[in-house]
């Protein structure tokens, strides 16, 4: 559905895109992964439009993305983005007449939207009387108006409580079970882990991992955790990377042949007191960065 | 899509409670002037309430002309009286009166007065002489030029409301621009409004506002006008000018004939107000971009205040360099073939002087081709202002 070819971007000396390529399919939930400033915002506003890129190319259905495409993107910008002085039935209808929908359904769509997340006590309530994360359900239903093909979240669980990010990943799974692409990009690893399907991970730019995340788990990457007091320090220099955790020392590897051999010499040289091999979580692929 | 923006723009900027309110601000004012004697009379101020005035009995001898003193607006009384007049051997003495108008219009009937006294006890030749005397005719002729003058100077003075109001009305337009931007709302227009259709749209917003004020105001001026015309042609409006301006009391026909309008002036209007509006769209593509490259609210002062700095400064320009040296051949004379400064400058010369139509055209064809570039100039600045923010 969506394809990102050789996709750069640079800000006077910063690089922000370094050649990235990546497809997405419908029905599938990416989560895009990285540090501050590593460049998740620069592509999702790439894809929209909202920024030149300085090469590459992003291809919708097999054609190269025209404004036209566009509008069946839906986007949720990192920062609320909302005029305040509005009720939520006045936002949505001047967005929605934007993207071409007409006034009733506009209000049909918002009444579906807003009783799917809950909201619908809301409409004629001002923005600026609205808490943070009904401001964040809102730029949701906003994104989500017209029925969009391809949905781009940037940080959408930011301020959001445990109830309320819960609902987001429920409504977010329905929406890509029924034939959305869902670009998402968040913070908050946990949730992110039991939400996605795919990931991609930025750093600097550049895409270091992308996949489908549990083919990404079982068939390269491996956490070997074993106890603090088994003498591990003569292992480490082999290891890609390690890290001691207090009780527990996690060794991470990228191929699982090799892990495997890991764990054959430890159980060889050292006294091994717990052995504990699991795929590794979100958090973990941004550790590996 | 663009339609949609104009639409929302438009409702936002005036179907607000504080545009109304200004709205309805402006409505009160004017009719309030409109009637201002009415009002007065209402809260206690009656203009029309006679001075009272009291004679000495040396006066009341002398056979006071009432009728006289009561068309000039002034009630005889013998007590409680506001002004009073006595005579003596060194003449008259007028005690009550602080107001200069009313001290010369009181002198002014006192001499009447005196003269009908000396009359009335002199012999019938004086009579005859003193009425020859007066009554011959003194007439002036009209002279063009003063008139022009004078219709000049009321026009500047609607077209300095216009200069200020407009670019009052220019502040709202890039006002708006950086409000989408500093509220984040610009990615989500600009991903269902192309960059160029967003350019346009608040272009189009810019005229019609400007369009919109100017029409508002002429037809809440025009209906305020009529109604009182209909109501006493002007005539307690007129009353309540002369008591309060110290102007002279005439008939509204007589005013209509000093401003003399022609079909010849409202084309000079009209081509003034082309001049300014011209003008106003250059202000309002720059004052676009400006405002389009502006990244908070605090920058969005510091970018414009210098801006209104120079627009004001050519209002004073084009105040200083009225003289018909300048206006006729001198920096005025070229001014006003400068785009910009041309929207004061023209008008002005317009109003003065008989322009030949070469003048206007080469001054309105070198303000056109200056939007021509510089839309040109100006979009890829406004598009990299609004887009490829990190």
């Amino acid at each position: 559905m969506l394809k990102i070819e050789h996709l750069s971007k640079t800000y006077r000396k910063h690089k922000a895109l370094n050649d990235c390529s990546f497809e997405a399919k419908a029905h599938e939930i990416h989560g895009i992964l990285g540090q501050n400033g590593c460049g998740k915002s620069t592509l999702f506003k790439s894809i929209m439009g909202l920024i030149d890129p300085d090469q590459g190319e992003i291809y919708f259905k097999g054609t190269k993305v025209s404004f036209k495409d566009r509008k069946r993107f839906g986007y949720m910008p990192e920062q609320r983005s909302l005029f305040m002085d509005l009720t939520v039935l006045e936002q949505a209808l001047f967005l929605g007449e934007l993207k071409g929908m007409d006034q009733e359904q506009i209000r049909i769509r918002l009444e579906q939207l807003t009783q799917l997340l809950k909201f619908e006590k809301e409409l004629s309530t001002k923005i600026v009387h609205l808490s943070k994360g009904q401001q964040q359900k809102l730029q949701l239903i906003l994104a989500f108006l017209h029925d969009p093909d391809v949905l781009i979240l940037d940080e959408p669980l930011n301020g959001l409580d445990y109830f309320s990010v819960q609902l987001f990943m429920q409504v977010l799974r329905k929406w890509a079970s029924e034939g959305k692409l869902i670009l998402i990009s968040s913070h908050q690893m946990d949730f992110m882990d039991e939400l996605c399907t795919h990931v991609l991970v930025l750093n600097k730019g550049t895409i270091i991992q992308q996949g489908e995340l549990n083919v990404l788990a079982q068939q390269e990457a491996v956490c070997i955790s074993i106890n603090a007091d088994s003498n591990w320090q003569g292992l480490s220099n082999t290891h890609v990377n390690v890290e001691d955790k207090g009780s527990n020392v996690e060794f991470r590897y990228a191929d699982l042949n090799e892990a495997k051999r890991m764990v054959i010499r430890m159980s060889k040289e050292r006294s091994i007191t717990r052995l504990n091999l699991h795929t590794p979580s979100m958090s973990e692929y941004l550790e590996f960065e | 899509m663009m339609g949609t923006l104009l639409k929302f723009a438009i409702k936002r900027r005036f179907l607000n409670k504080l545009s109304l309110s200004l709205q309805f601000l402006f409505i009160l004012i004017v009719f309030g002037l409109m009637y201002v004697d009415r009002l007065s009379a209402w809260f206690g101020l009656d203009l029309h309430e006679p001075y009272k005035i009291t004679f000495s009995d040396v006066l009341v001898k002398n056979d006071i002309d009432q009728e006289l003193w009561e068309n000039q607006g002034f009630e005889l009384v013998s007590e409680h009286a506001d002004i009073r007049i006595d005579y003596d051997e060194t003449g008259y003495r007028v005690e009550g009166v602080r107001d200069v108008i009313l001290k010369q219009r009181i002198q002014a009937i006192l001499l009447i007065q005196h003269k009908q006294n000396i009359l009335r006890t002199s012999q019938e030749s004086v009579h005859a002489w003193l009425d020859d005397y007066e009554n011959i005719k003194v007439h002036f002729e009209e002279i063009e030029a003063e008139q022009t003058s004078f219709k000049a100077q009321l026009a500047l003075v609607f077209l300095t409301g216009l200069y200020f109001m407009l670019l009052n009305f220019i502040a709202v337009n890039s006002g708006e621009i950086i409000m989408e931007k500093t509220t984040h709302i610009m990615p989500l227009i600009l991903s269902s409004v192309s960059t160029r259709a967003h350019f346009v749209s608040k272009l189009i917003l810019g005229m019609f506002s400007v369009l919109f004020q100017i029409i508002s105001s002429i037809a809440i001026v025009g209906i305020a006008l009529y109604l009182r015309y209909r109501d006493d042609r002007f005539r307690g409006l007129i009353q309540a000018a002369s008591k309060y301006l110290a102007l002279p009391e005439f008939e509204f026909e007589l005013l209509i004939k000093l401003f003399d309008f022609k079909f010849h002036d409202l084309q000079r209007f009209a081509l003034a107000l082309m001049f300014m509006l011209v003008g106003i769209f250059i202000v309002q593509l720059l004052i676009l971009v400006l405002a389009s490259q502006v990244k908070n609210a605090e920058e969005a002062a510091a970018i414009q205040g210098p801006f209104y700095l120079v627009l004001l400064l050519i209002y004073y320009l084009s105040l200083s360099i009225q003289s018909p040296a300048s206006l006729s051949h001198g920096l005025g004379y070229h001014l006003s073939f400068v785009p910009v400064l041309s929207m004061l400058m023209m008008p002005i010369r317009i109003f003065t002087q008989d322009l030949v139509f070469v003048e206007i055209w080469i001054s309105l064809t070198i303000s056109f081709a200056l939007i021509f570039i510089l839309l040109g100039l100006t979009y890829p600045a406004y598009v990299k202002g609004l887009r490829n923010i990190r």
